[in-house]
This record gives C-alpha cells, structure tokens and sequence, in this order.
C-alpha cells in the first residue's frame, strides 16, 4: 500500500476510534454514591453525589464548589461549562447550606479526588 | 531509616511498566505512620521510582512517567546500539540535577512567588504563542499543512482521551499509542536520518541547569506535568534527540524535588507524595525539612541509580537474545494487553486511534513532535478555561 493511502487509512481510523469513544462516553450513565466511599480506585468513572454546599466562589470565571456529605469532595466546574450551566441555574445565588446534586468525572488534582462535572445539566439545587 | 529502606524497595517496583508513583503510595498508605516517617517514605518512594523506571522505558521503549514521551529517542539509541551509554547519562543527569536543584533551592524558592505573580496573566496565551512559534519553524507550505494535520488531530483525540468516563490515567493508553505503537509497529519504515540523530549522546551541563530551572518553576503551574513540559521541549528540541533526554531527565529531577519544597513552603502539593508533606509545612520550625528531604532524596537517587547500573548489564544481555521480530510482536501484545488491563476496551480503543494517528508523521515524512498536540492542546484549553466535556460528551 502507498504511503498516502496508508495516511489516510490512519486518518480513518483514528476519526472512527474517537467516535466509538464519544458514543460509548455518551451511553453511560452516572453511578450514585456517598462522598464518603469515593476513593482513588474509581478515579475516571462518572459518579453521581448528593450533599450539602460547604462553600462555593469563583474565580476568572471558574467556580469551585465544596459539597459534603460525611465527607466532602471539591467540585470544579470551568469557566464555558459555568456559562451553560448559569442558563439553568444560578451560580451566584449557591450559597452555604444549600443541598445539591452533582454528577461529573472523578478527577485527582494536586493529589486529591476532585469532581468535574460534564453537562449544563450535571448540577440540580435541589433545596435552597 | 525503616520508611527510606521501604521506600527505597517499594521505588523499584518503577521496574514494572506503568507502575505509577500514585498507586504504590495509595496501596501503603495503611501501613506507614504520620509526620516525619511518612515524609521520608513519600520522598524515598518518589526518587527510587524516578531512577528505576528508566529501565523499562530503555529496554523496552515504553513510556515512562517521569519522561512522558521520550521513548522516540530510547527507541533509536537501542537500535544503535548506546542504551547503556544513556542509562549512565540519564542516571548521571538524575544526581546531578538533584544535586544542582539542592544548591539553587534558596534563590529560587525566593523567585517563585515573583514569578507566579508575573506569569500568572500571561498563561492563557502563552501556551498558544509557543505552539505558533513550533509552526512558524515549518520550511515548506506542504510540511506546514501535513503537521497542523497530525497536532489537531493528536489535539482532538487528547481532549476525547482525557474526557471520556471510565480511564484512570490516559496517559498510558495515549502515549503507548502516540509513540510506542508506531515506532515499533513501523520499526523499519523510520528515516535512516533520524536513527543517526541519536547517536551524539552527550551530557550537555547547560541542559542540566536549563532543566533544573524548568523544572523548578514548572510546580508553578497545576496543569504542568512533565509529559506537558517535555512536550513543549520536544517541539524546538526533536532535532537533536539526545539533548531532549538530558533535558527530560533534569526536568523530572527537579520538579520532583521542588514539588517537595514547594509542598513546605507554600503549602501546595502538585502530586500525592507532596500532598503527604503539606501537614508538615506547619510545624514551628521547617527550615531544617528542605535538607532532610533532600538527603533522603539524595540517598535514594544515589542507591536506584547504583543498583539499576550493577544489574543492567543481565537484563540488557536477556533482551539482547530475544529475536527482533519475537520481541516487536511480544512489545504491540503487550503493549495492547496492559492499555486492557489498566483501562479497558476505551483503553485499547485510545491506545488503537492513537496509533494511527502517531503512524501519520511517519507517513507523511512531518516531525513526530506533531504528536505532542494530544497533550498541549488539552493543556491550552485548560489555561483558556475551555472545557468540550459538555460538547463531545
């Protein structure tokens, strides 16, 4: 096989790779669990935590969220999905005490668990 | 002296594949006490590993977590033939950086927060500004147009690979793709010209120093690693490949030590094990911890690299005896077996696009630097507070 027809077999292929990744990504479902049983070993998979909101502040557009249960666990959200999500609900009025959900990658950052949530829709206020 | 013998033993375990710092410290933690001791055996872990995870990188062209993508030149110095003259350089550069690190620790930890605070607005663009100056360096209108293909690409699938649910560390998958399939599916397919490059290994002193300093202010940066910082590197270094691996291995040296001090004196951990030290920088009296920790890390730098030198030459004369074919077709088995073993199908299938696209430079005859889009493009986004989770997922 040339040179070319064999560059762009790899083009296809890696395009057909990374589609089969984003449509196996999309079929899964967030699995819910209790802040406190997250560990390092479910680092990458997509979780689903219910708790209260210890603080939360923004900084260059960015929101750092902390939500507790018996533990509590960082919740990043970047500064273009905080603009989506801010179309649903307002960021600026999570407040201190109030209880959400959130479901997102389970990331590590500087060495601890951290959850990034995905979509516009991975934050709900549930009591204010 | 209990956790730095522990610590010096469970580094080794760097000998494995893909065996990273993070796992062997999360699997032990039960067993080590607080304080001090846990501080030795985070720091004894940390740089036994840092030193024997050289090996496999070297023997086998993986890659490893202190040099991220460096197993391009491995490959060509094992098939001329100077894997032993690079384990000494690299393992030489290893003591030297952390020696030069140790000394230079004083003035820099003085520059750090002046420089934080004068970087810090300039990230966002500084990343992109480095990535046009890469294809500025483009001679013709066809290589320009042939390597902006292999970088997005590689660029599309970094951000897919470190996106997508259910990978631990894509890094693994990602590269072995990017670099280790290619090279070792498409061995004899590699310009001659780029196997001769690697022959000058030398150890430049400049590049030590260069490296120390990279690596010292590099723990600035959270998204930083050293598979990002090598990356930006390898794009103005690939030329000359045997500079790039002095270069690496002081980065590594460097940032692994100043992760430590940065962890006391500014209390921010870049990594588990520095994460671990944190509590300490509490303590009424920290100035004696910068020099304990560095002679523990001397002492577990110095202890790796004389083992791994006493025992290469047996593992060097095993690998010798493999046919080269036997051995091509056991490295892509394995290489696709681990990427299943530590993260799956998605693992298999990143490390299997990755390939195809790392096979393009060779295809195309464009640098293989292109490849480190997978890892820069990602880290731009990041910077620019761009996130496609939403948007691909």
């Amino acid at each position: 096989m040339e040179e070319n027809e064999l560059a762009l077999l790899c083009i296809g292929v890696a395009l057909l790779g990374m589609a089969a990744l984003i449509v196996q990504a999309r079929s899964l479902e967030p699995g819910e669990k209790g802040i406190d049983t997250l560990q390092y070993a479910d680092l990458g998979s997509l979780v689903e935590v219910y708790g209260r909101v210890s603080t939360a502040s923004t900084k260059n557009g960015h929101w750092f969220l902390t939500v507790c249960d018996r533990q509590c666990i960082p919740v990043f959200i970047p500064s273009s999905l905080a603009q989506r999500i801010n179309r649903s609900v307002n960021l600026h009025e999570i407040k201190s005490g109030h209880f959400v959900r959130v479901n997102g990658l389970l990331k590590e950052y500087n060495g601890a668990l951290e959850l990034v949530p995905m979509h516009a829709s991975s934050l709900e206020v549930l009591k204010p | 002296m209990k956790e730095l013998l522990l610590g010096q033993g469970l580094g080794a375990l760097g000998l494995l594949p893909f065996v990273h710092t993070n796992l062997l410290l999360q699997l032990t933690r039960h067993f080590i006490g607080e304080g001090i001791p846990l501080a030795v055996f985070a720091v004894a872990v940390s740089f036994s590993h840092l030193v024997f995870q050289t090996v496999p990188s070297l023997f086998l062209f993986l890659p490893s977590e202190a040099h991220g993508m460096n197993i391009v030149p491995y490959q060509e110095i094992a098939r001329a033939k100077k894997t032993a003259v690079a384990l000494r350089i690299i393992l030489t550069t290893f003591l030297l950086a952390l020696l030069l690190s140790i000394a230079l620790h004083p003035l820099i930890q003085q520059l750090l927060p002046i420089a934080y605070e004068m970087l810090k607005p300039h990230m966002v663009w500084m990343l992109p500004l480095l990535i046009l100056l890469f294809f500025a360096s483009e001679t013709s209108m066809k290589s320009l147009a042939c390597g902006m293909l292999v970088f997005f690409l590689a660029g599309a699938l970094g951000n897919v690979a470190f996106t997508v649910p259910g990978i631990r560390e894509p890094l693994f998958p990602l590269l072995t793709g990017l670099f280790a399939l290619p090279a070792v599916l498409m061995e004899t397919r590699t310009p001659q010209s780029q196997a001769t490059e690697t022959l000058q290994l030398k150890l430049k002193k400049s590049l030590v120093v260069g490296g120390v300093l990279a690596g010292a202010f590099s723990v600035l940066f959270p998204a930083l690693s050293v598979s990002v910082l090598a990356g930006i590197l390898l794009l103005f270094l690939e030329k000359k490949s045997g500079e790039f691996i002095v270069l690496a291995s002081s980065i590594a040296s460097s940032k692994l030590f100043y992760e430590f001090v940065a962890a006391l004196t500014i209390e921010k951990g870049r990594s588990l094990a520095a994460v671990w030290i944190v509590p300490l920088a509490s303590l009424p009296n920290t100035t004696p911890l910068v020099p304990f920790i560095a002679l523990v890390a001397l002492t577990a730098t110095g202890f790796a690299s004389a083992t791994v030198l006493l025992a290469h030459g047996k593992l060097a004369s095993v690998l010798q005896r493999i046919p080269r074919t036997a051995f091509r077709i056991i490295l892509l088995t394995g290489l696709l077996c681990l990427a299943y073993l530590f993260e799956g199908t998605t693992g298999v299938m990143i490390s299997v696009s990755a390939g195809a696209v790392g096979a393009l430079p060779i295809l195309l005859n464009t640098r293989r630097s292109h490849a480190a889009g997978a890892l820069l493009v990602p880290a731009a986004m990041h910077f620019a507070g761009i996130s496609l989770d939403g948007i691909l997922l």
